[in-house]
C-alpha cells in the first residue's frame, strides 16, 4: 500500500520540479517587492527614515521590506527543496527501472543459471524518508516563518526613532526583537538542515542506482561463466 | 554543432574542477574579507564613523559583501552544470551502445532505436539559462559593488547626513535595492539548473525505459544457441 503510493508519487517527478521552479519564480518576485521597498525606504534621509510614525507610507515601506524578507527565504528554500525530491525521485524511479529490466532479462535466463533477484536494499526505503523528512523541514519552517510576520510587521511599525531605539530593558518592543533575533537563526538552521535531508537523500539514492548496476554486473558475469562451463 | 556540443559535454570533469576552484577561491576572499572586518571594529565607534581611512575599509568590507556571494554561485553552477553534462554523456552512451547492440543482432530481431528525446534539448537550455542567470548576476553584482565602494568610501555621518535627492542617497537606495532582487537572480538560476538536471535523468529514464521494453523482445526473436541445448 505504502510502497504503491512511493512509486505513483514518484512517476510524477516532473510535476514536483515544475512545481518547485514556479515556487522559485513567485519568491523572484516577492524579492522585487523587497527591492523596491528598500530603494523607496533608503531614499529618503536618514531623519526622515528613522523618524517615520507609526502607520506613515515610510513606516509601512519599512514594514513591507521586512516582512517580505522574514519569510521569502523559507518560501524559496520550499521551492528548492521541491525541485531536490524531484531529483530523488528521478533516481529512484531510474533504480526500479533497472531492477525490473534485470528481472524481466533474468525470467528468459535457464533456472540452473538464474541467481534470481536480491532484496530491495534497505537504501532504496531509506532515501524516501530522508526525502520526506527535508520537506517536512522546510515546511515546517516556512509554517513558523508565516506565523511569525505578524510580529515582524509589529514591531518594524513602530517608529525608530522615538519607540524602537529608546525601548527600556523588558519592554514588549525589545523582547519582541530578543525573539525575532532568535527566530531568524532558527529558521536559517531548519531550512539547511532540511537542505541536508533532501541531498542526503540524493546520495543514498544514487547508491541505490549504484549497487543495481553493481548486481547487474555480477548476474550477468555469473551467466556467463555458467554458459561458458556447459558449453 | 551536435559534435562540439558532444565535445564540450565530455568536458565536464574540467568544469566541475574550474567550478570547485571559484566556490576554494570565495572562501578564501571571504576569509579575507573578515579579518578586514575584524580590523575595522577594533576601532571604537567615533573613528569609525568620522575617519575617512576607515571609510575605504568600510568600502572594501561592503563592496567585498555584494559580488562574493555571486562569485560563489558561479562556482556552484559550474558545479551543477558539471552534473548535468555527466547525465547527457550518460544519456548519449546509453543511446549508442543501443545502437551497437541492435546492429550485431541478426536483422530479425532488430528493433529500431528512438529519437532522443525532447527532454535531453531541454536539459541543454535550462542548463545554459541558469548559467547565463548567475553570469548576469554576477556582473550586475560587481557593478553594484562598485556604486557601495563609492557610497561607503565617505565617512558613516556623511551618507547618514546626506539630504534628499543627494547622490549619495541615491547610491544608498540603488545598493540596498539590487541587495534584494539580485538575491532572487542567484536562486532562480540554482533553480534552472536543478530543471536541467531533473531534464537529464529524464532522458536516461527514456532510454532505461526503451531497454527494458526492447530487450525483452529481442531476446525473444534471437535464434536458440545450440551449444547451450546440446549440453543439456
Amino acid at each position: 500500500m505504502m510502497e504503491n503510493m512511493q512509486k505513483m508519487m514518484m512517476k510524477r517527478y516532473q510535476m514536483f520540479a515544475w512545481t518547485g521552479l514556479i515556487v522559485v519564480l513567485a519568491a523572484f518576485y516577492f524579492s522585487l517587492q523587497v527591492a523596491g521597498a528598500s530603494g523607496d525606504f533608503f531614499s529618503a534621509t536618514k531623519v526622515a527614515r528613522e523618524g517615520a510614525q507609526m502607520g506613515s507610507a515610510l513606516s509601512q515601506t519599512n514594514v513591507t521590506r521586512h516582512t517580505l524578507a522574514w519569510w521569502v527565504p523559507s518560501f524559496k528554500f520550499v521551492g528548492l527543496g521541491l525541485m531536490l525530491g524531484a531529483i530523488s525521485m528521478a533516481l529512484g524511479l531510474i533504480a526500479t527501472t533497472l531492477r525490473n529490466l534485470g528481472a524481466e532479462i533474468m525470467a528468459k535466463w535457464p533456472a540452473e543459471l538464474n541467481p534470481g533477484l536480491p532484496n530491495k536494499p534497505r537504501s532504496a526505503r531509506l532515501f524516501p524518508l530522508l526525502m520526506l523528512m527535508g520537506w517536512f523541514f522546510l515546511a515546517i519552517g516556512l509554517i513558523i516563518a508565516w506565523a511569525t510576520a505578524g510580529s515582524v510587521s509589529w514591531y518594524w511599525g513602530h517608529s525608530i526613532s522615538s519607540e524602537l531605539n529608546p525601548a527600556g530593558p523588558g519592554s514588549n518592543l525589545l523582547q519582541t526583537l530578543g525573539n525575532l533575533v532568535v527566530l531568524e537563526q532558527w529558521l536559517a538552521i531548519l531550512r539547511f538542515v532540511g537542505m541536508g535531508f533532501l541531498f542526503t537523500a540524493i546520495t543514498v539514492a544514487l547508491t541505490v542506482v549504484i549497487r543495481t548496476l553493481q548486481h547487474q554486473e555480477l548476474s550477468l558475469a555469473q551467466f556467463i561463466k555458467g554458459r561458458m562451463g556447459k558449453e | 554543432m551536435e559534435k562540439m556540443v558532444q565535445s564540450m559535454m565530455k568536458r565536464f570533469p574540467m568544469i566541475i574542477g574550474i567550478g570547485f576552484m571559484l566556490v576554494v577561491l570565495s572562501v578564501i576572499i571571504g576569509a579575507v574579507n573578515a579579518s578586514t572586518a575584524a580590523e575595522y571594529y577594533a576601532f571604537e565607534k567615533a573613528s569609525r564613523e568620522t575617519n575617512l581611512e576607515l571609510a575605504e575599509l568600510l568600502a572594501g568590507i561592503e563592496s567585498t559583501g555584494i559580488w562574493l556571494p555571486y562569485f560563489k554561485f558561479l562556482g556552484l553552477s559550474m558545479i551543477l552544470a558539471g552534473i548535468t553534462m555527466a547525465l547527457g554523456v550518460i544519456a548519449t552512451r546509453l543511446q549508442k551502445l543501443g545502437m551497437e547492440v541492435m546492429s550485431i543482432v541478426p536483422p530479425g530481431a532488430r528493433m529500431n532505436i528512438p529519437p532522443r528525446p525532447r527532454s535531453a534539448m531541454w536539459m541543454r537550455i535550462w542548463m545554459i539559462l541558469g548559467m547565463m542567470v548567475i553570469l548576469i548576476g554576477f556582473v550586475v553584482s560587481l557593478s553594484i559593488a562598485g556604486t557601495a565602494f563609492t557610497v561607503y568610501s565617505n565617512p558613516v555621518v556623511a551618507i547618514d547626513s546626506a539630504s534628499s535627492g543627494s547622490a549619495l542617497l541615491n547610491g544608498l537606495s540603488a545598493v540596498h535595492s539590487a541587495k534584494g532582487w539580485l538575491e532572487g537572480f542567484k536562486f532562480v538560476g540554482v533553480a534552472f539548473l536543478f530543471m536541467g538536471i531533473v531534464n537529464g535523468l529524464a532522458t536516461i529514464l527514456v532510454a532505461l525505459k526503451f531497454q527494458k521494453q526492447a530487450l525483452p523482445q529481442v531476446v525473444d526473436k534471437l535464434p536458440a544457441v545450440p551449444s547451450a541445448t546440446a549440453g543439456d
